[in-house]
This record gives C-alpha cells, sequence and structure tokens, in this order.
C-alpha cells in the first residue's frame, strides 16, 4: 500500500517537472545555443545575448516594462494603502461590499478587463502610455489592498490613537506608528503589483496604442514573424530576474515570521 | 470654571441612530478620582473618547478649564489616555515608547532621560528602559503604558478599562498602585470601568451609567448604602429586589407583611421598590423573623457563606457568617435601617433604566 502511494507520487512529481519545468530547461539551454536550429546542438554561445543587447526595439521595450512596472505598482501601492486604511474604517456591511468590489478585477477574465478598459479609454484620451499606466495601476490596487488588509486588521487600532493622544498630528503618527506596523504588507503589494504588471498581456496589449510596446507585447509580435533565439535569450533573463526577486521576497518574510516567533518566545519566557 | 476642571454639557451622540448619549452633563473637579461605571453598551467609553478628542458629540460641548474644546484634535489636549489593550507602539523599546510625546514637545534630551528614570521609578519599573514591550507580561506593558501617558504632565489622565486584561490578584495590586500614584501625581483622573468592585475601592467619585443617562452619582458609601433606583441597587453589589407598598411614613408592605423601615416622604399607599442588601438579610429562628422560609442552597464563599432562602414564593439572597442546615426552616429579619426604598419608575423613559 505505503509502495504504491509511494509510486503514485513521485509519479506525479515527474508530471510537474516533465510538464511545468522541462519547458524552462529547454528553453535556457536553447539560448545559449549556437545553432539556430530547435533540434540540434551546436556549441555554447552568448551571441544571443549579445544580440539582444544591441537591439535597440528590444531594449526600448524593457525600458518600458520596468518603468511601468515600478511607476505602477508605485502609484497603486500608494492608492491601495489609502485605500486600505479607508475600508479598515468602514463598519462591517461597507467592510464586506467593498471587499467583494476590490476582488472583481482579480477575479475577472483579463480579456473583459482588457477590452472594458480600452472601450472606456477610447472615450477621454488617446491610447498610448498614459492609457496602458492607468490600466496597470487599476488592476495593481486590489493586490496591495489584499496584502496591506490582514496586516490593518491585526494591528491594535488603538496605537495610532495613542500616538494621536501623545500629541502626534495624523499623519506623522500614520508614518511613524502605523506604517511601520504594515510595512512588509506594503512591500509585498507593491512587489505583487510590479510582477502582475510586469506580467500581463491582455490588457497591456487592448489599451497600449500604436508604437508602445512592453516586453509581453513585443514578444508576441515578434513570434508572428518567426522565433528567433535573442527571444529564449530574453525569456531566460526574465525567468532569472523573477526568480530572483522571488527568493528575495520569500528569505524577507521568511525573516520577518522568525522574528516574530523570537518575539512569542521571549514573551513566554 | 472655579473647580471645575472639565465640565461636559448636553452631550448627545450616536452610532448609526442608536443613541449612545444622551444629553450627557458632568462635572469633574479637580484632583478628583473619578469613576464612570456601568454594564457594556452604557456609553461611559463614549464618554471617555469624547473627552479624549477620538469622537466629536453630535451635539453638546465639551469644556476643559471652561475652554470649549468640544473639536479640538486629540493631541492639542493637555489630556493623556491609557488605553484598554496597553496599545504600546511595538517597533519601539520602553524608553522609546515613554520618549513618544516629550519628543514631539521638543524636549531636551536630559529633561527626557530624566523623566524616563522618573516615571519607571513610578511605576516599580526602574531599568527596563531597553526592554522590547512585547516581551513584558501584561501588567508590565500597562505600567509603561501609565508611564509613557504620566511623562506628559497631563492636568488630566483618562484610564479606560486599563485593569480589564489582568488576572485578579494583578488587578488588586495595580488597583493599590494607581490609588499611589494619584496621591503622588495629583492630577484628575477619569476611570471607566464595569468591575463595580474596582469602582468602590478606588474612587472619589463614582458615576453610575446606564444606556447613555446617569443613573446616580456620589460616593462609593452612598452609591452602595443608598442607591436612588433598582438598576444602581443591582448593579452595585447584590441585592434582593421586591414589590412593595407605602402603608404611611416609616411602614412599609412587602410579601403582605407590614415591616418597620426609615424612609419617609412617600404617598400613602405609593408601590414602590425595596432593595435588601444580603448581608442585610438576617437569618433567625422563624419565630423571630418576619418571614420563613427553607434553605435552598448553602456556599461557602471564604470570608462568609451564600445562603438562598425561598419564602414567600421568592429567593432570598442572604449572606452570613454561620450555615444554616440546606432544607431547613428559617426565619428572616431586616433591621428598619437597611430596608432601601426607592421610587418605582414613572415613565417609560425610566423603564429602560430599569431593564
Amino acid at each position: 500500500m505505503v509502495r504504491i502511494k509511494n509510486a503514485f507520487a513521485k509519479f506525479y512529481l515527474a508530471l510537474i517537472i516533465l510538464f511545468l519545468y522541462i519547458p524552462i530547461l529547454v528553453l535556457i539551454v536553447l539560448s545559449f545555443n549556437s545553432s539556430r536550429s530547435r533540434v540540434v546542438w551546436e556549441g555554447f554561445t552568448f551571441e544571443w545575448y549579445v544580440k539582444l543587447f544591441s537591439n535597440q526595439q528590444i531594449l526600448d521595450a524593457l525600458q518600458t516594462t520596468l518603468v511601468l512596472g515600478l511607476v505602477s505598482a508605485a502609484i497603486a501601492t500608494i492608492i491601495g494603502v489609502l485605500a486600505a486604511l479607508g475600508i479598515q474604517n468602514m463598519r462591517k456591511n461597507g467592510y464586506s461590499v467593498v471587499m467583494s468590489i476590490t476582488n472583481i478585477p482579480i477575479l475577472n477574465a483579463d480579456i473583459v478587463t482588457g477590452i472594458a478598459m480600452m472601450l472606456w479609454f477610447v472615450k477621454f484620451l488617446p491610447l498610448g502610455f498614459t492609457s496602458v499606466l492607468i490600466a496597470h495601476i487599476t488592476f495593481g490596487i486590489p493586490y496591495v489592498i489584499l496584502s496591506v488588509m490582514p496586516k490593518l486588521r491585526g494591528m491594535n487600532v488603538h496605537i495610532y490613537e495613542a500616538a494621536r493622544d501623545l500629541g502626534a498630528g495624523s499623519v506623522y503618527a500614520f508614518f511613524k506608528i502605523v506604517l511601520p506596523q504594515i510595512a512588509s504588507g506594503v512591500v509585498a503589494g507593491f512587489f505583487m503589483a510590479l510582477t502582475m504588471s510586469m506580467d500581463d498581456f491582455v490588457i497591456t496589449y487592448f489599451t497600449k496604442g500604436a508604437g508602445v510596446n512592453t516586453l509581453s507585447t513585443m514578444i508576441y509580435g515578434e513570434i508572428r514573424k518567426g522565433i528567433k533565439p535573442e527571444m529564449y535569450a530574453l525569456s531566460t533573463i526574465i525567468f532569472a530576474v523573477i526568480l530572483v526577486i522571488l527568493i528575495i521576497v520569500n528569505k524577507m518574510s521568511a525573516n520577518s515570521e522568525a522574528e516574530h516567533m523570537k518575539d512569542n518566545v521571549e514573551r513566554v519566557r | 470654571m472655579g473647580d471645575n476642571i472639565l465640565e461636559l454639557r448636553g452631550i448627545t451622540k450616536s452610532f448609526d441612530g442608536k443613541k449612545v448619549l444622551d444629553n450627557f452633563n458632568l462635572e469633574i473637579g479637580r484632583n478628583e478620582f473619578i469613576t464612570l461605571l456601568g454594564p457594556s453598551g452604557c456609553g461611559k467609553s463614549t464618554t471617555l473618547r469624547i473627552i479624549g478628542g477620538f469622537v466629536w458629540p453630535d451635539e453638546g460641548s465639551v469644556l476643559f478649564e471652561g475652554e470649549d474644546i468640544t473639536k479640538l484634535a486629540p493631541e492639542r489636549r493637555n489630556v493623556n489616555t491609557v488605553f484598554q489593550k496597553y496599545s504600546l507602539f511595538p517597533h519601539m523599546n520602553v524608553e522609546e515608547n515613554i520618549a513618544f510625546g516629550l519628543k514631539l514637545k521638543k524636549k531636551s534630551k536630559a529633561y527626557i532621560s530624566d523623566k524616563i528614570k522618573y516615571a519607571l521609578k513610578l511605576v516599580n519599573l526602574d531599568g527596563y528602559e531597553k526592554r522590547n514591550p512585547m516581551a513584558l507580561s501584561g501588567g508590565q506593558q500597562q505600567r509603561i503604558a501609565i508611564a509613557r501617558a504620566i511623562v506628559n504632565e497631563p492636568a488630566l489622565l483618562l484610564l479606560d478599562e486599563p485593569l480589564g486584561a489582568l488576572d485578579l490578584k494583578l488587578r488588586h495590586e495595580m488597583q493599590n498602585e494607581l490609588i499611589k500614584l494619584k496621591k503622588e501625581l495629583g492630577i484628575t483622573f477619569i476611570y471607566v470601568t464595569h468591575d463595580q468592585e474596582e469602582a468602590l475601592t478606588m474612587s472619589d467619585k463614582i458615576v453610575v451609567m446606564n444606556k447613555g443617562i446617569i443613573q446616580q452619582m456620589g460616593t462609593s458609601l452612598s452609591i452602595y448604602d443608598e442607591p436612588q433606583n433598582a438598576f444602581v441597587a443591582d448593579f452595585i453589589g447584590e441585592s434582593n429586589i421586591f414589590d412593595g407598598i407605602m402603608i404611611k411614613d416609616r411602614v412599609v408592605q412587602i410579601h403582605g407583611k407590614q415591616i418597620d423601615c426609615v424612609d419617609e416622604g412617600f404617598g400613602a399607599g405609593e408601590k414602590v421598590d425595596v432593595v435588601l442588601r444580603p448581608e442585610d438579610v438576617e437569618i433567625t429562628t422563624e419565630d423571630k423573623g418576619y418571614y420563613s422560609g427553607t434553605v435552598t442552597s448553602v456556599l461557602y464563599k471564604g470570608a462568609y457563606y451564600e445562603i438562598i432562602v425561598l419564602a414567600e414564593g421568592c429567593e432570598w439572597k442572604c449572606q452570613s457568617v454561620n450555615a444554616p442546615v440546606a432544607g431547613s426552616t428559617v426565619g428572616l429579619y431586616i433591621m428598619p435601617d437597611n430596608i432601601h426604598v426607592m421610587h418605582k419608575p414613572k415613565s417609560s423613559d425610566e423603564e429602560i433604566i430599569k431593564e
């Protein structure tokens, strides 16, 4: 019985590796293959990486992606934190209504959000960088709210009042007392919004104007013309960067948890 | 003005259409230890939050030293609060917590460190400067919270059920320390609690509240000995409350028996509430008592026995140092001094109070 169970577990693991990780591995290997062919290995090369970084179109797209991601995540974080503070102070009914509305952009199909936003934007402003930016801010906000909310709820609300009571103005009390308590949630929310922005294709595709390209929309356009090995190199870099970010974020939250544990242990003593 | 440090005038406050305070008036004298006492939801915490500046009243005004501070921000009031759940800043050590208010007031470093030392000594925690507040016990955290409030030298210290989360023994210790602290500082304390024993032990003046209305105000002694209505009698200490009819001055009829009492000024034949404290109901032999009944339970309570006697179809709660045998028949006697006769509530407004 146990042996069957073990065998099944191993089979399951093999499936996951086969479908999830082997393709990525193949992609990485191909990015160093000096042959243009996808089936022949002709030797190790950095050629595609060199070509990648001499390709102005790709560099532009990379810049757009990074600027768009950082700016939209930063603005979404500010709006999201303010929204979370407001929602926290709502009475019970309002709270659950607003929280369900907050979840809509996350649950909604990207294609619907994308088309809806496009229709909305063409009424008011030309499609371009600004429209993509607004779209990215919009779908980034719920992730910020969702990661900040539990921190706010877990915080003792009286510490804000205590700060006011001791002579702090509302802004000072927020930055000095409330923000440190919810900081980990704010940082996590920022990175979530950043990842979602860099990851997004569908909404960007519908809300961008001509001439604006992020990496994902550019790769899509390129692939229609045939897959170039530079794309393997580019995808490998994106994969590596996201892996590094993930490891850092995990490490940070693990650290803060360990800190928490330490405090608890001390208290028990 | 004059001797009053704080006045609340005609304060009305509703939350979600529910009136929490209704035309509430209160004067608080300098150097008083005043306690707002009542069941949860009676408006006592809201009153405190209005004084602290965290809630604005719908109507009415708050006067501090004769000045209207109704809509003044909390940081501009010469008032400090000790919150229910300690509310220390978790990311700061004890010293930084206590220094928070003083730094905002731009005091010198030397002054601040002197003050911290003094305050920690006052709450018996010297040497705790560098400790992490979250690693301290509940009692210690509450003391730090008190130290953090008093270094600012407020004219008025508000305490919102500060001992509510502590265990009984610690609570008694802290009660004594608070009384000591109050004497040492010579400032006004406004204390909120639902614990009647706490209120009776510590306060100069007790304000009993229910449903946003003051039920009675007075010293511990006057509130315990002369409750003005059935709510106060029931809430403060334990009591037996029976329906009665005033026959004439100094004679009241309870359960069909006319009994001597000391109350005067009621109309003849007026229906009244009669309050009998358990320690005032004496258990004697059948022939000496007004009533006779059967002992249904005897509970040992440490310093005394709590005895339930079934007489005239009612349960009578009595306290005595001698325990009768359960099931035996006894007589119940009450001295005229110990009978408290109160008017029945007249209007429906007062009826709510009684509930």
